[in-house]
């Protein structure tokens, strides 16, 4: 009864949280859990590997007697598998050889001498992108099938995608895979930037058909093309 | 010489006056010392600050902001470290190719086609200033004013903070290097003269002047090529709330 209050009383604080990471360990706390605290996995970090962090926890409290972590065990999924790690006695794990841009989820365990655990999770994922510039005149790209990039955007001006056959072109918040936006498939896309993304930062997905194929990114610089 | 700022007319009397006082009517000796609660008093300070830069027209619309973190040595010497926000500088393309960028310049001059754009726009850089200064404190108490009398000085840094977007439009790039270019070499001297209130011990109000001088022999030939019109010209009027721990 005390813990399902406690949990009304989280989800309540839930609400004001800033961050699901911060909710979680939130949680954890008022539950007693023995969770890893400040989980963290990294976004978009580096190009082919996931960097995992997080504190002990919080085992301060009487009731845990004196307990301590033993070991720390991260687990992993992704769409095409999942993996896990071997006994861990630090804090800090570097899941490699990860597909690029596909979310992984993580979860950090945490094993105590008495025999409980407690888990906390967060999703991460590693990303090759390349920088696209706005030349003068237009920039030209080679790519094969699909490659991401990262840009800074203004709002409020457009930005075309003139393609050797036809492609689009996916446009994502900086450090984050949830799409904004999605234009083509055609010779040409144009989008007339919306958003102001993550410090007006974005990633970019584009894809092209035709083997090499090439595209060139001009900007209109608030003129209109 | 790179100038911070223009401003005043009436508090030039002012600062010379002051100035006049600082160094003939209250010498170092004559500062009575405040007393310091159980032997001690107060050790830090903090000021807030709000100036008047004089290198655009609408300096009054383009106030910075800073504050100054302070040593209490004793009562007539300090040593702070400020700080100050100096201003946004703005590029914009000239053209629709983005072969031209010009800047950088206050959003006012901004042309009209970016109106409504300038909580996004994402072509500028910040300019800031830091100085850690020596000040020396003339106590006004012997003449029954809670006033004091306040000289610094110190080396003065400003520098740039460039956003992002430089490393994804190569136009800008080029406009922001030629600028920096320029303003790398400005690294000056900070010279402060102003007169600070005392309505408690625990607080501080009042106004200075701030002058960047490249050098001595700069500010010596200023002074003498614009007289007392230098300060009208180089200097920037500041005012401060300060309080002390």
């Amino acid at each position: 009864m005390r813990r399902a209050r406690r949990a009304a009383f989280l989800a309540a604080s839930c609400l004001a949280s800033l961050s699901l990471g911060g909710c979680q360990d939130l949680f954890n706390a008022i539950l007693h859990s023995p969770a890893p605290v400040g989980v963290e996995a990294s976004d978009g970090d580096y190009p082919d590997r996931i960097s995992v962090s997080w504190s002990a926890p919080d085992l301060s409290d009487e009731s845990w007697d004196g307990a301590e972590v033993s070991y720390y065990e991260v687990e992993w999924s992704w769409e095409g598998g999942s993996g896990s790690s071997s006994h861990l006695y630090s804090t800090s794990y570097t899941i490699s050889s990860v597909a690029e841009a596909e979310e992984y989820y993580v979860t950090v365990a945490a094993h105590l001498d008495t025999g409980e655990t407690g888990s906390a999770s967060d999703s991460g994922f590693a990303m090759d992108a390349e920088k696209l510039v706005w030349a003068s005149g237009g920039s030209s790209y080679t790519i094969s099938g699909e490659r991401w990039y990262e840009t800074m955007l203004q709002e409020g001006f457009s930005y075309r995608f003139a393609f050797s056959a036809t492609g689009s072109v996916a446009f994502y918040p900086y450090e984050s895979l949830d799409e904004l936006h999605s234009i083509g498939s055609a010779n040409a896309v144009t989008w007339n930037c919306d958003e102001e993304g993550e410090g007006s930062k974005f990633y970019l997905r584009v894809s092209a058909s035709g083997y090499p194929a090439t595209f060139t990114a001009s900007c209109d610089y608030g003129f209109g093309f | 010489m790179p100038q911070l700022a223009t401003r005043p007319s009436r508090a030039l009397a002012l600062a010379g006056a002051l100035l006049f006082a600082a160094l003939a009517g209250a010498p170092p000796t004559a500062a009575e010392p405040e007393p310091r609660p159980g032997g001690g008093g107060p050790r830090f300070g903090i000021d807030a600050f709000v100036g008047t830069p004089s290198a655009f027209g609408d300096a009054f619309r383009s106030v910075f902001f800073g504050a100054s973190l302070r040593y209490i040595v004793s009562p007539n010497l300090e040593l702070s470290l400020d700080y100050a926000f100096m201003d946004v500088g703005y590029y914009y393309p000239e053209d629709a190719q983005g072969d031209s960028w010009a800047g950088p310049v206050p959003w006012s001059s901004m042309p009209e086609r970016y109106e409504g754009m300038r909580s996004s726009w994402i072509f500028y850089h910040t300019r800031h200033f830091l100085a850690p200064q020596l000040w020396y404190l003339a106590p006004l108490d012997r003449f029954e004013l809670p006033l004091a009398l306040r000289v610094g000085a110190g080396p003065a840094f400003s520098f740039l903070v460039a956003n992002d977007a430089a490393d994804y439009y190569p136009g800008l790039a080029e406009a922001y290097a030629l600028f920096k270019k320029d303003f790398e070499a400005y690294l000056g001297l900070s010279l402060r003269l102003g007169l600070e209130y005392r309505p408690g011990r625990f607080w501080r109000l009042g106004l200075e002047y701030l002058f960047i001088v490249d050098s001595f022999s700069g500010l010596a030939d200023d002074l003498g090529r614009y007289g007392f019109g230098y300060v009208e010209r180089s200097g920037n009027l500041l005012a401060f709330v300060g309080a002390r721990l």
